[in-house]
């Protein structure tokens, strides 16, 4: 009995000397929310990626709709991706092309190939360009990180399925990406382990709980940890768009002609 | 009875402990008592427009919009437009809004050279006015949306609010209202609102309003007409009081039951007021004409209360049986007034066998001079007009044929109308508005076709959305649509925004269509690009423009007019009128329409407008036969009391007298027949028949004493004749209080309903005489049986 209030007090007072010296080998200001995200994001750093996307969409009423897409994606420069999606099924849309040229500075370009009508189009749409493929994952969500429309005014510690988080609050700097983006205020929680984000609230213009994403599954690929399963759950409309990434292959130098309109439209009906 | 009776005035303590606590636990329940005036809420669901309507709540996230207007004589300039976009964001923060669709926020989708764009209208607020022209332009661009969201003359743009389909729309509603009075006091802005919701929180303020002024004005006239007639402290609150339990039990059964108050039995208060005064009136009256020869206070109570009790029975009964009969019309509302004003005149005469013997038998007898009826000048004055009518009763026989000639010529005038704008007073804020808004804008009554696909996809098919896309062209036709609105609408405008904006690409693609695009062939070991042209199934086209859409769509985006697995589709047809005859036509013309060209698709029609239509043809109809019914419940029952069918058809017929007249006087003078003058027939019958009742039980009682058949007449005017009057005019009082009301619907049935009351009661005070002078029934002189009243 007293051996294990030994013990016990011992490797108490281990814990917190080790987490006292942890904390003062950190720079004093790893504790700011931003550089934390910084480094979530540098550790999530992949030049080119291909995968097997599946996106599920369940309404309220437990009805589901489903789709599969291949993916290709690259960074263009460090924080400008290109992106270029070809849709497998449903088969009536089967061969739909979607290419996306992110833009820092401006709107993004976006073509989109009917297989239908074998054109190219390009398609203009408003600011951050609403929901992707009427899911609950905007744009915005599934973009680039885009740390700079964000201030970081507090970080907390706390624990989540068992793992030791980081809580950091992300509110916009200002009106306008409040209303481009849809939220007040978003809660990132960080694993401390494998820095990488394990869920995030959102809050909607009226500071109310709007979606939720965790995220139950990630693999490390090449030294970095890839997120390959992601829930965002509508809690205000009771609605969840679920994705699954599958047979992901990262940094392979996807060839530069894969993200152009004439590779868009290199399509065969089988 | 008897017994029954001599207890009570012997024992009042108990009694009257029995009626107080009783009232107290029922007046208790009132403040659970609601307020819905949503008379479509409430149809039974064997009717299909109804099952379908709540399907289509099942199957569509929201059913009930609100526009608000924001009214400026610049609508196109800078200030303006920045403050419908922050209106539009303001709104959006309504947890109980589903979506705001409003002239900054709409989505346009317009083709350009290389390829088409989906962008909000308003991007970033303009400065210029280039950059507002540029907005006016695009905003007209879109098609679908422009009339529901700029006036025609461009002094109002409205932002549409979807609601939430659970959501207690009304309650919303004044919410709303009361949100949008204080910004236009900060913002300066001019405000206003129309939609169902906004409607029907005005219906129920007004029937909250209506009950306060026709308490309040039905309890000062008794207090008048009471003291004018019994010029006594007991005489004016003992009727009150019988008066006041009946509406309050009432309304306390109904909020024990659940039943809310729609603007049916909004008018029930005063129903009951006027009716359940008249047998404590008829009591009194009779205690003052004994108590001058009594000396007894127990026994005058006894004895007034047990030659009275059969009358007060018999004619509570036959007014119950009246409302009763509005069961028949298997609407709820009206059902619900039936029913609870049957039951309010049950308990007045329940008060009045029980509480106004107790308290007359605990009350000192009182004796007023004047109030042996035979001698009062006003029996005098009927013995007269009893004599008049003998001596002129071919005249007058005469005269009621022209009068009833002359009414059959107004009855071919009826017409049927219904319309809930046109309920409230021209300088209601409301029906301001809501003129404006059906004059300026697409209207805010609606039709919903919903389209029923036999498969999930169904809807994305050619040939369904070609059926759907002609029905909607079809319906803009027609005469008050302002709009029409289907998913058909925004393939016809991608399917023209892919193909360079050539007009003759916006309609639905064919089910095989040749388009000509990009192949990639090998040639020469090389990969080049040729154009071909191809067949492809119009089917992967619309899968591919929907999918388009879907690109950057928010979830739901499609929401109001497709469900989520493209099964049912919705199409919305606006009507900027809500006259029944306007909506009774484009309800018969798209339901031939649909039978003549949808083939196997199913489709049909509900929406508010189309459940208003159910409700007045429930009315309408189930109205003949409340009056069929009624009348022979009243006749079978006075057949029963008299033991006699000549006699019960004799009661029945200043009935008929009156009802034809009142029918006349509608079509004379042009007021519409609706929910609530339909009401009228079936009180006239319930409460006119009493008149008919006290006549011929006196007349009998006359010649059984051995009048013959003339001398009966000044004889029985000089005593029933007197009350009959009296009673009529007091009933037909309370009933003109309902002209106070906020409705026109229900100030034409107070008219009319006094009418009627007045047209009975002549019918009973002139031609049962004049028939009974002129053929004699012999069944008047044979004795009545013992139960025989």
């Amino acid at each position: 009995m007293r051996q294990r209030i030994f013990w016990s007090g011992l490797s108490l007072a281990l814990a917190v000397g080790l987490a006292v010296t942890l904390a003062r080998a950190l720079p004093q200001n790893q504790k700011d929310g931003r550089k934390i995200m910084q480094q979530v994001l540098q550790g999530s750093r992949w030049k080119d990626m291909t995968a097997d996307v599946t996106l599920i969409i369940t309404n309220a009423k437990g009805d589901r709709r489903i789709r599969k897409i291949k993916l290709f994606s690259r960074k263009r420069t460090d924080d400008e991706s290109d992106m270029l999606m070809r849709f497998i099924e449903p088969a009536d849309v089967a061969g739909t092309g979607f290419l996306v040229i992110e833009h820092q500075n401006r709107d993004d370009d976006r073509y989109l190939f009917l297989p239908a009508l074998r054109r190219v189009k390009r398609i203009a749409s408003s600011g951050k360009g609403g929901n992707f493929m009427g899911s609950d994952y905007t744009y915005y969500d599934i973009g680039e990180p885009k740390l700079d429309d964000w201030t970081y005014p507090s970080v907390g510690d706390t624990t989540l399925d068992g793992q030791a988080c980081y809580v950091i609050t992300a509110l916009p700097v200002s009106p306008k990406i409040a209303r481009e983006t849809g939220y007040s205020k978003i809660v990132h929680y960080v694993e401390k382990a494998r820095m990488t984000i394990i869920r995030s609230d959102y809050y909607d213009r009226r500071a109310k709980l709007q979606k939720i994403l965790t995220i139950p599954e990630m693999i490390r690929l090449a030294g970095i940890w890839f997120q390959t399963h992601l829930i965002m759950k509508n809690v205000q409309d009771n609605r969840t768009s679920e994705m699954k990434f599958e047979n992901i292959n990262i940094n392979q130098n996807l060839p530069k002609r894969y993200f152009t309109q004439r590779y868009l439209q290199r399509w065969q009906r089988r | 009875m008897k017994k029954t009776l001599e207890w009570v005035v012997r024992h009042p303590i108990p009694v009257l402990l029995v009626l107080i606590l009783t009232t107290g636990f029922l007046g208790y329940q009132i403040k659970n008592l609601k307020i819905d005036p949503d008379i479509t809420k409430s149809l039974p669901q064997n009717i299909p427009a109804k099952r379908l309507y709540d399907r289509m709540s099942e199957l569509f996230p929201t059913k009930e919009f609100i526009m608000v207007l924001y009214k400026s004589d610049s609508l196109f300039s800078v200030r303006a437009i920045q403050q419908i976009d922050e209106l539009t964001d303001t709104l959006e923060e309504f947890p109980e809004v589903y979506t705001v669709i409003s002239p900054t926020n709409v989505k346009i989708i317009r083709s350009q050279n290389d390829g088409m764009e989906v962008k909000e209208a308003l991007e970033e607020w303009p400065a210029t006015a280039g950059d507002i022209a540029a907005f006016r332009e695009r905003l007209y661009s879109n098609p679908i949306f422009i009339r529901h969201l700029i006036a025609r003359d461009e002094k109002a743009a409205a932002v549409l609010l979807l609601l939430h389909k659970d959501v207690d729309a009304k309650e919303f509603a004044g919410r709303l209202l009361h949100f949008l009075d204080e910004y236009n006091q900060s913002h300066g802005t001019h405000l206003a609102s129309a939609g169902r919701p906004i409607v029907n929180f005005y219906i129920s303020e007004g029937v909250a309003r209506d009950m306060r002024v026709f308490f309040n004005s039905g309890i000062l006239l008794m207090l008048v007409l009471l003291f004018f007639i019994f010029r006594s402290f007991r005489g004016v609150i003992i009727p009150i009081v019988v008066v006041m339990a009946s509406v309050i039990w009432t309304l306390g059964l109904m909020a024990l039951v659940g039943s809310p108050m729609s603007h049916a039995t909004g008018m029930m208060p005063i129903l009951l007021m006027a009716i359940g005064i008249a047998d404590s009136i008829h009591i009194l009256t009779h205690y003052y004409q004994k108590a001058a020869n009594e000396n007894d206070r127990k026994r005058l109570a006894s004895e007034t209360i047990q030659e009275l009790w059969s009358p007060v029975v018999m004619t509570s009964l036959t007014t119950m049986v009246g409302f009763l009969a509005l069961n028949t019309s298997n609407h709820e509302a009206l059902m619900q007034l039936g029913i609870f004003t049957a039951f309010g005149v049950f308990v007045a005469m329940i008060w009045s066998l029980t509480f106004v013997p107790a308290m007359l038998g605990m009350l000192s007898i009182k004796t007023r001079a004047g109030w042996r009826m035979e001698k009062s000048p006003m029996s005098r004055r009927m013995e007269g007009y009893g004599m008049l009518l003998i001596h002129n009763r071919n005249l007058l026989f005469g005269g009621i044929v022209v009068v009833v000639m002359l009414a059959a010529a107004g009855l071919i005038r009826l017409h049927v109308e219904s319309s809930s704008i046109q309920q409230f007073p021209k300088q209601h804020p409301l029906r301001q508005v809501l003129e404006y808004v059906n004059e300026h804008f697409v209207g805010i009554q609606t039709f919903q076709i919903i389209v029923e696909g036999e498969a999930p996809g169904a809807i994305k098919q050619p040939e369904v959305l070609a059926k759907m896309d002609s029905l909607a062209q079809f319906a803009r036709t027609l005469p008050h649509v302002g709009s029409v609105q289907s998913l058909a609408d925004f393939i016809k405008i991608l399917n023209r925004a892919m193909h360079g904006d050539d007009p003759k690409y916006e309609r639905i693609p064919a089910p095989v269509e040749r388009e000509t695009g990009t192949f990639f062939v090998e040639r020469n070991g090389r990969e080049v690009a040729i154009e071909k042209t191809f067949e492809v199934p119009g089917a992967e086209l619309i899968a591919q423009y929907l999918q388009l859409y879907e690109m950057s769509a928010k979830p739901d985006e499609f929401a109001q007019f497709v469900d989520f697995d493209y099964q049912n589709a919705k199409i919305t047809v606006f009507l900027n009128d809500d006259r029944g005859s306007v909506l009774n036509n484009v309800d018969r013309q798209i339901s031939r329409f649909i039978q003549q060209h949808f083939g196997d698709l199913r489709a049909d029609i509900t929406g508010m407008a189309k459940l208003l239509l159910v409700v007045r043809d429930m009315v309408v109809r189930g109205q003949t036969l409340s009056i069929i019914v009624s009348l022979l419940l009243v006749w079978l029952l006075t057949s029963f009391m008299f033991r006699s069918m000549l006699l019960g058809l004799y009661n029945a017929i200043p009935l008929f007298f009156g009802i034809f007249l009142n029918f006349a006087i509608m079509g004379w003078f042009n007021i519409p027949l609706n929910v609530e003058t339909m009401v009228t027939s079936s009180v006239a019958i319930g409460v006119g028949i009493d008149y008919a009742i006290h006549f011929v039980h006196r007349y009998r009682q006359r010649i059984l004493a051995g009048d013959d058949y003339e001398q009966a007449v000044p004889n029985t005017m000089s005593t029933a004749g007197v009350a009959i009057l009296f009673n009529s005019i007091t009933v037909a009082a309370g009933f003109a209080l309902l002209v106070l009301s906020a409705f026109k619907g229900v100030r034409y049935m107070g008219l009319l309903l006094a009418l009627t009351m007045i047209t009975t009661a002549f019918g009973a005070l002139t031609i049962i005489p004049v028939l009974f002078v002129k053929f004699q029934p012999a069944v008047l002189k044979r004795a009545p049986g013992k139960r025989q009243i």
